[in-house]
Order: structure tokens, then C-alpha cells, then sequence
């Protein structure tokens, strides 16, 4: 679903953020993404939708180049950033439909999906308000709704755990593994390790805009806790 | 006192992004614009004076030269209530670093102090583009004392003062007003065209009187009705000190009752203004799909219509250009006089030049990058192309000022006995430069975006990008003012100005659309936030 080949990202100024890195995640697949504050996961992310131009290297989505094919790329994607920032002004329906008719949805799936969401994650009454009223998580809860009714094959989200309430939190994973098992893919990144560990089919480390291991869950943390690997990764090497 | 420097540091260092204009060689860009900011500041500063100095004139040959200290005051003091009536609110009660400001262990009259010092800072510039003219051209017609100019720096620093306090009230008092935020923004966008229109309207009332002795008595006497501090500095200046006291007086203490009374109320303030209405009883229903090109559209047509100030400091120079009109209207049978006097048909030229100027100062696309702020990872991961999303920017600054041209060129058909020739021309080249002002705002809006603004005013009236566009607006039409009359000179006939004057817009606008499409695209990819 995703291959990132030898992706090289450097900032204006000279900062290189992204360093070689290479990585695949499968159909099917829910791939978590780890590594310490300013490692370079939301640079490779950005880099992953289409949001950031990169310098070197490759990111294929579905067999498709980013670089040359950005729109046929994106269509397959749903990118849920770390900051619920959405356009505040429009109320949580008029964002929705805008996400819908920019995505080419048709009447009968959106009316079904933004019903069937709305009701699941219990906005549906706040969805003719502005969204400068919702509260960080009901932002959050309208940018998971306008990801989910994309029907993507791809799913990017960059800490998609941060400031969500355990009820919210659990509803993410469950509807994380059901995606997956419709054949969607997951890529997420996230400091909370043991959901990582317990949710994640596949794994990379990332430190200093290189990936120190990448993997199965069972085969990168072997005999010990995500969170051990880590830290040895993170502290060693 | 420490913390309000730092405040005051903090908010100047931010808002013109001093940090990032003096480091490495990737802010060449920013460093060029500035110096261009710069020239354009002296360029306005050098027009200023000659304006000053053509008025001083008038004034010393009528006898009342005394009157120019307080036009001028005057002047800077009008100028400074449009720059701020518009900005205070949502500078002073709306703004993003309300948050972090008040979890500060820092008093609420320090925050608000330090806020409106950063007013009077900025206005401060403003005002110094009047200010030292006036002094230079009073001096010139009028004899002046030691007391003069010992009191013209106390003068400049406190003339600011009461203008900033009106605005600042009037924003305070309009949050009490029990209104739906989307009928705020109505009323807001409604008073200040309103206001804008009174001012035109006096002056107008005043062009009216035809007795010179009369008008300038008049002239005085409304002068020091508009501004009776500004009348009061003027005497002082001029050697009566009991009045400066007074204008001393006037200044400062409705403006330190004033900060006095925000700070009191600072918190409840941000609140009312920050109140959301919550619709109980909605109940979701079907919706209805669109094509992506009107959803870019409607989209930021919402974005736009939801700033006040985003409005108003976009709308007001083309509806100036009715406003005019309609003053041309009323002023309809002398104004044909002095053109039949100059013995050649030059009025067309004069409204084309009034429609191109008023349509070239601001553009919506100058700011719509910008404005997207912290939101625009949605467009940049959106599936649609580059120019679809330009496209939807520059159709909003068409939309609002297009139908204002057609309007001013039906009233300018049915009131001035224009030829279908020159209703023709004055369609194309007016639309050619809105074209080229749409096109040159979008692209220095993407040579220069910023998307950490904490108002929008911050990026709507104050930022690097406004400020080149503008001024890439007015060169255009002084380009094409300039090339009009080189044609005249060689030809001396209409047609063959309109012509060359036409072909140069259409020039202009296509090598603005050609810039944005292909180096304005690779911007876009390439912005970073």
C-alpha cells in the first residue's frame, strides 16, 4: 500500500529532517510509527500525503508516485493531523460536505456514512454548530468522521491518541482494526507505546530523521517491551 | 513595568517576524520586500508632503495659513480612527493569545496596556507620514518659536492618544450589542462604510461652498469640531499654553481611563466576544453534493464573509469608487464646465482612472494564503489541483469587485452621456487590472505567507504581503497612467490611448497570470508550516 524508498527531506536552513529512510506497509496493515519529540515522523507523514515537498527518494501510495501523481494519491488517503485544526468558521456539516464533494462522494454514501459516524462518535446534534464552539475533541471527532467517510485505502494519523477520552480512544482502535480488516491500511504515529504494541501489526523507530528498526511487532521487541526497545534504541544507538 | 516590555517585545518581534527577517540567506525574499516596504514607505511619505504642501499653499494664499498645523493633525487624527476602528476588536477581545496570555502571573492592565501600546506603535507610523509634512510645509508658509518646536515631539506622541481611545471604546461598547456573531460582522462591515462615507460626504459638503473667505472660516471652525484636541495642540504649538495643557489634558486621561476600564473588564470582555451560539434543536438531515471547483468556491467565499476586517479592508476602496461617482454626480454641471474649459474630452480618462485605482489598492487573494493560518494542511492534502484552489482565491476578488465596476460603468453610462466606445474600454482595462491585481496579490501572498497570526488583522492589514501588493497594484496603474499619456503626447487622440492603454493591462494581467501559473505553482508545493 505504501513504499517510501531512500525519502530525504531537508528544510530551508539547512536542517535535514528525514534522513534515507525507507519503509513499506502492507494492505491490511495498522503500522505504527515511533520515535522521540522532533525525530522526523510528522516530516516523513506530510511528506506521506502530499503536504511537504521532499528533496530525495521516492513515496509510491497503491503503485502511485507522490511526487508525480499527487491527486490519484491523495484520493486514497485520509490524513488526520496531530492538531485538530479545521476551518472554524464553517459549522461540522458544511466541513463534512466540503470534504465530500472535494473527494467526489456521491449523495447516497455521504447521507449514510455522516449519519452512521456522527451517531457512533455522538456529534450528530452538534453537527449544525460552527466549529469554533466544538471543543479539542469534537474537532477531532469531525476530522475522524471526514476521514472515515472518504472510504480510503489509506489511513495516515499523526498522534492520533492526543487528547482523546478513553471512550473516543477505544472507539479509534476498534474502528482502526475494522478497517484493516476490510482491507485498509493504518499508518500512524504515537508516543503511546503499549497501545502501539498491542494494536500494531508492523513497527519502524525512528531517531534523528533515520530508522533504527523496522519490522513485526513480535520480531522488533522479541522477549521484552515495546517500550524497552525503545528506550535502548532511543538511549544506544 | 518588566513585563509589559516583554509583552510589548514579544508581540512586535511576532508580528513582523524579526527573528526569521535578519537570519540566513532564506529570507532574501523577506529582506528584498522590506526594503521595497521601505521605499514605498518614502515614496508615501514624499507624496504626502507635496499633498500637504499643495493644500499649505491654497491655505497661505487664502490668508489662513495657520490652518495647516491643525489640517494636518487633523488628517493624521481621521486617519488613525479607520486604521483602528476596524482592528481594535478583534486585536483587543478576539484575539488567539488570549490563552496564554491571561495563565500569565502578569495583571490584565498590563496585557491590555502592552497591547495598546503596540497600537500606538503602529499608528505611530502612520501618522509620522502626516505628521512631519505638516511641520515641514507650516513652517515654510507660517513664522515659528522656540515653543513650536519644543512642542512638536509631545505633540506627535500624544496626538495618537484620543483617536486609539474612541476606537478602542466603540469596539469595547459594540460587544455588548446582544447580536448573533454572523449579524456583528454585518453590522460591523455596515457602520464602518458608513463612517467611511461620512467622512467622504463632509468633505464634500465643504468642496460646495463657493464663497473662498466663507469656506475657509468653515473650514476652521469644522476642523476644530472634528478634532477639538488637534485645534487645541495647533494654539498651543503656537504659542498658547493654556490651550496645550488642555489638549495635554484631553489626551491622556480618557485614554488612561479607558485602559483602566478594559483592564477591569478585560476577562468578561474576551468572553462576550468569544461566546458561541449552540443551536439545541438541530437535527441532522441529507445534504446536498456540489462540483469541487464551487465547493473551493463556496468555501472561501465563507472564510471571507466571516472577517469583518477581511471585508472591510477589501471592499472599502472599490466602494469608494461608487461613493465617488456619486459625488461626481452632484458636482455633475460644474465638473462639465471645467472639462469643457480644458477644451478636450478628458472625463472618461478621469473615471478610468478613478474605477483602476480604486479597483488596484486591495485585493482578497493579497491575504487568502495567509488567512488559511493553521488549517491549510487541509487544502495543501486535498486532491485537486494547484490551479483549482488559485482559482477559487481569485474568483472571490472578482466576484466582489467586478459587479461594483459594472455598477459605476452603468451609472457613469446613464449620468454622463459616455460613448459606447469608452464604456468598452473602461470594462477592459479596469478588468485587466483587477485581473493583474488578483494574480501579483496571490503570488506575494505565496512569496510571503505567514500562518501564525493570532488575529487577522495581523495578516489582513499589517503583513509584508498586503503592503508589496498594494504597491505592485499602484505601479501598475501608474504604469498605465504613464503609458496613457506618452500615447496622448504622440497621437493626441482617445482612441489610440485606450488602445495602448488597453494592450498594456492586458500585458500586465497576463504576465501576472503567467508568473502564478508557473512559478506561483512551485511556491505552492514548496510552502512550508
Amino acid at each position: 500500500m505504501v513504499k517510501i524508498i531512500n525519502l530525504s527531506k531537508k528544510y530551508p536552513g539547512g536542517k535535514l529532517a528525514v534522513d534515507n529512510i525507507s519503509l513499506e506497509v502492507n494492505p491490511g496493515e495498522i503500522f505504527g510509527f515511533i520515535g522521540h519529540n522532533g525525530a522526523g515522523k510528522t516530516t516523513t507523514i506530510k511528506c506521506m500525503v502530499g503536504i511537504l515537498d521532499f528533496q530525495n527518494g521516492e513515496i509510491f501510495i497503491d503503485g502511485k508516485s507522490i511526487k508525480n501523481n499527487p491527486i490519484a494519491c491523495k484520493y486514497k488517503i485520509a490524513y488526520i493531523p496531530d492538531s485538530p485544526n479545521v476551518y472554524e468558521q464553517l459549522t461540522g456539516i458544511q466541513y463534512l460536505n466540503f470534504i465530500c464533494d472535494i473527494y467526489k462522494i456521491s449523495q447516497h454514501s455521504r447521507n449514510k456514512d455522516i449519519k452512521k459516524y456522527a451517531q457512533m462518535f455522538e456529534i450528530d446534534r452538534n453537527l449544525g454548530d460552527v466549529i469554533s464552539s466544538y471543543s479539542h475533541g469534537m474537532k477531532q471527532k469531525v476530522i475522524l468522521i471526514s476521514a472515515l467517510i472518504r472510504r480510503p485505502l489509506l489511513y495516515v494519523m499523526d498522534e492520533p491518541f492526543v487528547g482523546l477520552d478513553p471512550r473516543m480512544s477505544y472507539l479509534i482502535k476498534e474502528t482502526m482494526k475494522e478497517k484493516c480488516n476490510d482491507g485498509a491500511s493504518v499508518f500512524f504515529s504515537t508516543h503511546v507505546l503499549e497501545v502501539a504494541e498491542k494494536l500494531c501489526h508492523r513497527v519502524a523507530v525512528i531517531k534523528n530523521g533515520k530508522i533504527k528498526t523496522v519490522g513485526k511487532m513480535d520480531e522488533v521487541k522479541g522477549d521484552k517491551t515495546l517500550e524497552d526497545v525503545f528506550l535502548e534504541l532511543i538511549n544506544h544507538a | 513595568m518588566r513585563n509589559f516590555w516583554s509583552l510589548l517585545k514579544v508581540n512586535i518581534i511576532h508580528t513582523f517576524k524579526l527573528n526569521k527577517l535578519f537570519k540566513r540567506k532564506e529570507n532574501r525574499i523577506s529582506l528584498f520586500m522590506t526594503l521595497f516596504v521601505i521605499l514605498g514607505y518614502i515614496g508615501i511619505g514624499v507624496i504626502s508632503f507635496f499633498y500637504i504642501y499643495i493644500l499649505g499653499n491654497v491655505l497661505n494664499e487664502s490668508g489662513s495659513p495657520h490652518l495647516i498645523l491643525v489640517s494636518g493633525i487633523t488628517f493624521g487624527f481621521i486617519l488613525i480612527i479607520l486604521m483602528t476602528i476596524t482592528t481594535a476588536n478583534s486585536y483587543l477581545f478576539r484575539s488567539r493569545d488570549f490563552d496564554l496570555l491571561m495563565s500569565l502571573p502578569v495583571s490584565s492592565s498590563t496585557v491590555i496596556t502592552s497591547k495598546i501600546v503596540y497600537l500606538l506603535v503602529i499608528n505611530y507610523f502612520m501618522f509620522l507620514l502626516i505628521y512631519v509634512p505638516t511641520i515641514v510645509v507650516y513652517q515654510i508658509y507660517n513664522q515659528t518659536s522656540v515653543m513650536f518646536w519644543l512642542l512638536t515631539l509631545p505633540t506627535f506622541l500624544l496626538t495618537p492618544l484620543l483617536p486609539i481611545t474612541i476606537s478602542g471604546l466603540l469596539s469595547y461598547l459594540f460587544g455588548f450589542i446582544p447580536l448573533k456573531q454572523k449579524h456583528k460582522t454585518i453590522l460591523t462591515i455596515l457602520i464602518s462604510m458608513a463612517f467611511f462615507f461620512l467622512i467622504f460626504w463632509s468633505q464634500y459638503q465643504m468642496s460646495l461652498m463657493e464663497d473662498p473667505e466663507s469656506f475657509f472660516d468653515k473650514l476652521g471652525n469644522t476642523l476644530s469640531k472634528i478634532n477639538l484636541p488637534g485645534y487645541l495642540a495647533a494654539l498651543g504649538m503656537m504659542g498658547d499654553v493654556l490651550n496645550y495643557l488642555l489638549f495635554i489634558t484631553i489626551s491622556i486621561i480618557p485614554f488612561v481611563v479607558f485602559i483602566i476600564l478594559i483592564a477591569n473588564n478585560y476577562l468578561k470582555s474576551n468572553s462576550r466576544s468569544r461566546r458561541s451560539e449552540v443551536n439545541k434543536r438541530y437535527v441532522l438531515t441529507d445534504s446536498v453534493s456540489q462540483s469541487q471547483t464551487r465547493a473551493l468556491i463556496v468555501k472561501e467565499l465563507r472564510r471571507y464573509f466571516n472577517s469583518a476586517i477581511y471585508v472591510i479592508n477589501t471592499i472599502i476602496t472599490p466602494v469608494l469608487s461608487v461613493v465617488l461617482l456619486i459625488f461626481l454626480i452632484l458636482s455633475k454641471d460644474r465638473i462639465m464646465e471645467v472639462f469643457a474649459v480644458l477644451g478636450f474630452d478628458i472625463f472618461p480618462f478621469i473615471l478610468l482612472f478613478i474605477l483602476a485605482f480604486s479597483l488596484s489598492l486591495t485585493s482578497t487573494t493579497c491575504s487568502s494564503i495567509s488567512i488559511e493560518g493553521k488549517q491549510f494542511w487541509i487544502l495543501k492534502s486535498l486532491p485537486c489541483k494547484t490551479h483549482q484552489i488559485f482559482w477559487g482565491k481569485i474568483f472571490v476578488n472578482l466576484l466582489i469587485t467586478v459587479p461594483i465596476l459594472i455598477i459605476d460603468i452603468i451609472i457613469a453610462l446613464i449620468v454622463f452621456n459616455i460613448t459606447v466606445v469608452d464604456v468598452l474600454f473602461l470594462l477592459i482595462i479596469p478588468l485587466a487590472v483587477l485581473i493583474y491585481n488578483s494574480c501579483i496579490g496571490l503570488y506575494v501572498n505565496l512569496l510571503l505567507p505567514r500562518f501564525d497570526y493570532d488575529n487577522d488583522t495581523k495578516v489582513v492589514k499589517q503583513s509584508l504581503s498586503v503592503i508589496v501588493s498594494m504597491l505592485f497594484g499602484i505601479l501598475g496603474v501608474i504604469i498605465l497612467a504613464f503609458l496613457g499619456y506618452i500615447t496622448y503626447g504622440m497621437f493626441n487622440t482617445k482612441l489610440s490611448v485606450y488602445l495602448i492603454v488597453s494592450l498594456g493591462g492586458i500585458l500586465l494581467a497576463l504576465i501576472s497570470f503567467m508568473l502564478l501559473h508557473i512559478h506561483g505553482t512551485k511556491l505552492y508545493k514548496k510552502i512550508h508550516f
